[in-house]
């Protein structure tokens, strides 16, 4: 009887003295949504920490009292000379305890990713344990990420996620399927000697009034959005140019970040006008091809075709013709993988990850190349072979076009 | 140990109150008579009927109310009365070969075993000359209608219902199984009461082992009163420090008699209506009686609801303050933005939000079920409105408190037996104050802690927790209510002779 109660007692103890360690309520945190960072004028780190308002967020749902007012998302800013430094300074001038494990995006700002270079985020970033490494990555283009971060946007009340959902759900023109993971680019930069890509985003129509709640009243709404734009070459970790959007389609599906996109041809074959494809199941593969002292690489893109619109005058009815139009967009998908393929090279940029494929394929020769592989990766030649199988003409065989004739 | 430490208690009774057990019958009736008066006393409804003035003296006792005024007339005294009036040469011996009764007439020479069955309805007869005595069972007292259970009612299903009265019950098992197997062995247990109890069985199917253990644990038992199936089961349970029910209380004949042809043991006694099933298993309190009376796949399904409802009766208030208070990244971020909005100027932690609804619904509950039926609209009006929606409108607690207070309201429901939610809604608060305390780490320890005491449990001596664990192949009708066809699948027989 003694010995089960001096148990008990050392179990309540136990559960006791532990106290309620770690217990934050709900209304004790501020949950960060999006974190920017800047270079600022004096060369210091400037982080940008938006954070949720939770009442302002769910309107008048919530019942509490003096839950509903306010802004849905609030920006602090502060320097530091690091990352860490910076977050642990808004200590002083953010309310309550600020929560990192729902960030939906991580920005930079152009500057930073120039001068300083991505790298010194990431040891914080991965160290911290609230910090999700899925969370996609920005590069503010021509721009600070402050600005990206300093804006309300309809519909999506919260900017991160509105930033991070038109990659999942809206973005067929840009070819990325999903945006570029903070893991992924630790990954390529520390893990398998690749340069990152990440893709750009800026405001749409800057307005001087986007930081004010007002702006969501107005109806325009393009003074009022982001628009992902490009994809921003690295060097290592440092900024060196940027991809405009074919060479973007073009990068993401030689990396197959790609599994819908859409496709335009500028002509019909030799007749005016202009052709509009959905690809959709688009599957890449890459292929190091050896011969002699020369490297090139076969990237076989297949997927199907959806077409979509046909402003020229074809038959569509026909099988020739439609023989035909697979070919126009085979050729503009290989012309995007060349474009891209151009630009990076032109950059020394390895972004494809040519070099890691080198070595799975063929280790023995990377060994020789590994330390000229910029200098060898330059000179690569890349032979896109593209074929995409036009599934259906949509709802409709011969255009209105044809017809009227 | 525990068991016994707790069944060999001392007598309680008082034993100058037994003093007339071992009074033998004198074969001078006015000596029985006055015996009698002595033990009855003068109680307005003891009857003692003195024909002195007859050839052979008799005296008749019963108490009134208890039995058939009429059959008393009919088939005891007029008879005696022709036969003594009619014949020569009466003696003694033969007075009680002249009554008309269909049942069985019963010798004593005992005072201590005549009064009992006096006590409960039967008619004894002290004949001048003869040093023993007669009972003469003519029980009849008012009862009850069979009605529909209430504690436990089916959609598809027989309505019968047992009832208060034991003879009345033993029928509605007889008429269920017509075996010759079923037997009912009668007891008394209580010293002040004398209460009747039945333990029924099926002879062939019954584990010996386990009767032997329930008939001795019965006789053991040394107890002033008992009035319902609840203080037998407490005091012959083995597990004395546990919330789970290791006995499953019943008011439905079909459940009762479907225990016996599966080999369970009743207990049914007298002034209940509910009887107690023994040995069971954990799982036995999922099992529903619709389970078998509708089609397997609406069963499984039925049941895995069941045992969701189990689950959030006893975790969700526990796992929703754990994760509210430590573990917000388990949070998708748009339920994570409301739950906080939500919580905006709520004044107290999580936990007490959560406590202060529980202990409010207890109170509703526990109200609901005592108050007369008449008050019963004002209280649900009090705590619906009242408390429901004004505590949020004041602040006092977050809405989502109260959907989560409400799902684990209503998933108590949802078990068959009402015991074994009581279960739950004991270790609910346990986990509350667990998880506020250390969070998902609490709820885990909790866990672990609960299924080794599930795994520990025995009912009757056999494992509570089986066909889990102790793992046993009869798998057709535990988390899952196989169809009755199962045995003769293919599937099964090609499994069986594998293993």
């Amino acid at each position: 009887m003694k010995k089960s109660i001096s148990l008990l007692l050392v179990i309540v103890c136990l559960l006791l003295f532990t106290g309620c360690n770690g217990r934050r309520e709900l209304n004790e945190l501020l949950i960060v949504s999006s974190l920017g960072i800047d270079l600022a004028k004096n060369g210091e780190t400037e982080v940008h920490l938006q954070v949720v308002n939770p009442g302002g967020m769910a309107g008048n749902q919530g019942g509490a009292p003096s839950g509903g007012s306010g802004g849905a998302v609030y920006t602090y800013s502060i320097k530091g000379a690091t990352v860490y430094e910076a977050i642990q300074k808004a200590g002083q001038i953010v309310p309550r305890y600020l929560m990192f494990s729902h960030i939906n995006s991580l920005v930079i700002g152009e500057d930073f990713a120039r001068k300083k270079g991505i790298r010194p985020i990431f040891d914080f970033v991965e160290r911290n344990h609230e910090f999700r490494e899925t969370v996609p990555m920005f590069i503010a283009k021509d721009s600070m990420a402050k600005d990206i971060l300093t804006l309300f946007t309809p519909i999506f009340k919260n900017p991160g996620e509105s930033l991070n959902n038109r990659l999942d759900l809206s973005a067929l023109s840009t070819g990325l399927s999903e945006g570029v993971q903070e893991k992924e680019v630790v990954r390529w930069e520390f893990g398998e000697k690749r340069d990152p890509a990440i893709p750009g985003v800026k405001v749409f129509h800057k307005s001087p009034k986007g930081d004010e709640t007002s702006i969501l009243d107005g109806i325009k709404a393009n003074n009022k959005t982001f628009i992902i734009t490009g994809t921003a070459l690295f060097k290592k970790d440092k900024l060196v140019g940027w991809m405009n959007g074919g060479e973007s389609k073009g990068w993401a599906m030689i990396t197959g970040k790609t599994n819908e996109l859409s496709i335009f041809t500028k002509t019909c074959g030799k007749k005016k006008g202009h052709l509009g494809f959905v690809a959709k199941e688009i599957n890449t593969k890459v292929k190091p091809v050896i011969k002699g002292d020369h490297i090139s690489f076969d990237v076989h893109v297949t997927g199907k075709g959806y077409l979509q619109e046909v402003t020229c005058n074809v038959n569509v009815g026909d099988p020739m013709e439609l023989k035909k139009m697979e070919g126009y967009i085979s050729k503009v998908v290989e012309d995007e993988i060349n474009q891209a393929v151009q630009k990076a090279q032109a950059k020394k940029a390895d972004v494809f990850g040519f070099g890691r494929l080198l070595n799975e394929n063929h280790p023995e020769i990377w060994k020789v190349k590994e330390d000229q592989w910029k200098q060898e990766f330059a000179k690569v030649k890349v032979r896109p072979i593209a074929k995409i199988t036009l599934v259906t003409t949509g709802a409709r065989i011969e255009t209105v076009n044809q017809q009227k004739k | 140990m525990k068991m016994k430490r707790r069944l060999k208690r001392r007598p309680t009774a008082g034993s100058e109150a037994k003093a007339y057990e071992n009074i033998e019958v004198s074969q001078v009736v006015q000596e029985n008579l006055e015996h009698l008066k002595n033990i009855l006393g003068e109680s307005m409804d003891v009857k003692i009927l003195f024909f002195s003035d007859r050839p052979i003296p008799f005296v008749v006792c019963f108490i009134e109310g208890l039995v058939n005024k009429q059959q008393i007339d009919l088939s005891i005294l007029q008879p005696i009365h022709d036969w003594q009036d009619g014949e020569e040469d009466v003696i003694p011996e033969k007075l009680i070969s002249q009554i008309e009764v269909s049942s069985a007439v019963s010798k004593h020479q005992l005072f201590g075993h005549i009064i009992t069955p006096v006590l409960k309805g039967q008619v004894a007869v002290f004949v001048d000359g003869a040093n023993t005595a007669y009972t003469i069972p003519l029980e009849f007292f008012p009862t009850r209608g069979i009605d529909e259970p209430e504690s436990q009612t089916t959609v598809r299903g027989p309505r019968e219902g047992f009832i208060e009265t034991l003879q009345i019950n033993t029928t509605l098992l007889r008429r269920r199984i017509s075996n010759p197997q079923l037997r009912f062995k009668s007891l008394q247990v209580g010293n002040i009461t004398k209460t009747s109890v039945l333990v029924a069985y099926m002879k062939n199917k019954a584990d010996q082992q386990v009767l032997n253990e329930v008939m001795n644990r019965l006789h053991n038992l040394d107890t002033e009163k008992v009035f319902e199936g609840g203080m037998i089961e407490e005091l012959i349970d083995e597990n004395g420090y546990t919330p789970f029910p290791t006995f499953q209380s019943t008011e439905r004949p079909d459940i009762a008699a479907a225990a016996l042809a599966e080999g369970k043991i009743v207990i049914m006694m007298e002034g209940t209506p509910f009887v107690l099933v023994t040995p069971v298993t954990f799982i036995s309190f999922f099992q529903a009686a619709e389970d078998y009376y509708s089609h397997y796949d609406l069963s499984i399904l039925v049941r895995l609801i069941r045992l969701l409802s189990f689950g959030i009766s006893i975790a969700l208030p526990g796992v929703f303050i754990a994760v509210t208070s430590f573990h917000q990244e388990l949070i998708p971020p748009n339920l994570l933005i409301s739950l906080a909005a939500q919580r905006e100027g709520v004044p107290f932690p999580a936990f007490m939000e959560a406590l202060i609804m529980e202990v409010i619904f207890e109170i509703l509950r526990e109200a609901g079920i005592r108050m007369p039926r008449p008050i019963g609209s004002a209280v649900s009006i009090v705590g619906a409105i009242v408390i429901g929606e004004s505590a949020v409108a004041a602040g006092l607690v977050s809405p989502a408190i109260v959907i989560v207070v409400s799902l684990t309201a209503i998933s108590s429901f949802v078990s068959p037996y009402y015991a074994f939610s009581g279960a739950a809604r004991l270790l609910r608060f346990l986990l509350m104050v667990l998880a506020a305390s250390v969070g998902m780490y609490g709820i885990i320890i909790f866990m672990l802690a609960l299924f080794i005491h599930l795994c520990s449990l025995t009912s009757m001596g056999r494992p509570y927790f089986t066909s889990m664990a102790p793992f046993t192949d009869e798998q057709d009708d535990t988390m899952l209510r196989l169809p009755f066809w199962w045995k003769n699948t293919k599937f099964y027989k090609k499994w069986k002779s594998q293993s």
